[in-house]
């Protein structure tokens, strides 16, 4: 794999051999019609002619195609991998966007007017002013019932969803309940079917009736979608099997206290569950505020 | 230590346009601001409708003029090296207020597959936000309900656009443009319903 620190160094002969954002004109240009027509159609794949990126595809090559579109002098940049800032992956892509645009990067959600991440929602409320790029590996929804991407795009067509509302019935008669834990697949605007990308449940209901866009770029796939502010996004769910989020009841934060965020389990050194934020900048921001009170 | 690539004025502008387009599709009816495109000459909603033309259009889509002058579509064609085409076949049609309608009926609203292969189009009205027809807006990117006003165009031709659009997914998606930098947007997702109407002086 083509690192970001050797891209840099190779163009440290000028970094003025690409453009502004890595991508050229043309290439923003077109992610830029796809993006215009993924909002008017909320929840729909469009197409689009992904470009080669200077990363391996399947590490975020769509949401950066997206972010890099999006940028301008004005931006201030946030990139999280699985709710930390400080994963390799957005440490890559973070560097990226600074080395290509000069812009300045931040940690903090609030500060962020483009925030691109990899299989989180950030737990802050996102305003109207910001834009949430998530980076989506499988765009296809229906790709666990239908594999062939022709038949699939037909299903979408004729809004027949029969066969995902068998799987979900089948996955509750054998499992009692449904199993799909990242990625829970949502209705969108009442039409389309769509696959939110590999968050947690947890995450799903902050795709309903935003404040804030949310843009989903899948690069290897070459597919660009939308949740565009206050669109109805329901997960799937049948009358007496409701959809429910992941229960942390009277679990809470080793680190910071809190018991209302999206916990991560990992096992402390004297072999016992122990649970964190996911959410890292959120973390720090409550730890602060704790010592702040005190 | 290298140097930060530079952002040159036409990509600029081509990023502040999309970033308004973008925003204005989010939110239907807000009202953005698009530089005028200064190589077109005059403060006119033609500079404001070439900017829109230069964010979107080059060689690999295609466009078409409904009542309009040649002069923008000559410079459109020089600057982006976009197809022009006919009404029926294009990506982006750029209208006059009073063809709106006749544009409407013949405009691509993609297919069930495809329905994102279908026009967007560019009206260059008279004003926006204030006077002329009041529309209500709703659907996605609105709470509730929000007021758009545009000026220069006949209320009916919204009627036709509520009629193409009730197919959705299937529409045309509308963006407003006006000689000030106004511009708003209505996606086909959106319902617009006539509130009110005033003649233009
Ligand atoms: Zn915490």
């Amino acid at each position: 794999m083509t690192s970001v620190r050797q891209l840099v160094q190779d163009a440290g002969v000028s970094a003025s051999a690409y453009s502004y954002g890595f991508l050229d004109e043309t290439a923003k240009r077109e992610i830029r019609r796809k993006t215009l027509k993924a909002i008017a159609i909320p929840g729909y794949q469009v197409p689009f002619g992904s470009r080669e990126m200077p990363v391996s595809r399947g590490w975020g090559t769509g949401g950066m195609q997206l972010t890099l579109s999006l940028v301008g002098p004005d931006d201030v940049v946030k990139v999280i991998d699985q709710g930390d800032d400080a994963g390799v992956n957005a440490a890559n892509i973070r560097r990226l966007v600074e080395r290509t645009t000069g812009l300045s990067t931040t940690l903090e959600t609030a500060m962020a007017s483009i925030i691109q991440s990899r299989h989180r929602i950030p737990e802050e409320a996102l305003r109207s002013d910001q834009i949430l790029v998530l980076q989506v590996p499988v765009p296809e929804p229906l790709r666990n019932v239908e594999r062939r991407v022709s038949a699939a795009r037909v299903m979408h067509a004729e809004r027949d969803y029969s066969k995902m509302w068998l799987a979900l019935y089948e996955d509750i008669v054998r499992r009692g309940e449904v199993s799909f834990g990242a990625g829970y697949p949502v209705m969108v605007h009442g039409r389309y079917i769509m696959a939110p990308s590999p968050i947690p449940r947890w995450d799903i209901p902050l795709l309903n009736q935003s404040d804030a866009l949310y843009l989903f770029g899948a690069g290897r796939e070459k597919r660009i979608y939308a949740v565009p502010p206050h669109t109805s996004v329901e997960p799937l769910q049948f009358d007496d099997y409701p959809f429910a989020v992941e229960d942390f009841d009277g679990k809470s934060c080793a680190r910071c206290g809190a018991n209302d965020t999206f916990l991560e389990e990992s096992i402390s050194e004297v072999g016992m569950p122990r649970f964190r934020c996911s959410d890292t900048a959120h973390c720090d921001k409550v730890l602060e505020s704790r010592e702040v009170g005190t | 230590m290298s140097i930060t690539p530079q952002l040159t004025s036409a990509a600029a502008r081509d990023q502040h346009v999309f970033r308004a387009l973008i925003s204005c599709f989010a939110r239907p009816g807000t009202i953005g601001r698009i530089p005028h495109d200064k190589s077109f000459g005059s403060n006119s909603s033609a500079s404001v409708a070439s900017s829109v033309g230069r964010c979107l259009l080059d060689h690999e889509v295609s466009f078409a003029f409904a009542g309009m002058d040649h002069a923008l579509a000559e410079h459109l064609l020089r600057v982006t090296a976009a197809r022009s085409t006919d009404l029926s076949e294009a990506e982006y049609i750029f209208a006059a207020p009073e063809q709106m309608i006749s544009a409407l009926d013949v405009a691509n609203i993609g297919t069930d597959e495809y329905p994102d292969q279908s026009a967007t189009m560019i009206v260059l009205c008279d004003g926006l936000g204030t006077n002329g027809t009041l529309l209500s807006l709703s659907g996605p990117g609105i709470p509730d309900v929000r007021d758009l006003n545009v000026q220069g165009v006949v209320p009916e031709a919204f009627d036709v656009l509520s009629d193409i659009n009730a197919d959705y997914p299937l529409g045309v998606d509308l963006i407003l443009v006006s000689s000030d930098g106004s511009v708003a947007c209505i996606p086909r997702t959106t319902r617009a319903e006539i509130q009110w109407k005033r003649d233009v002086d």
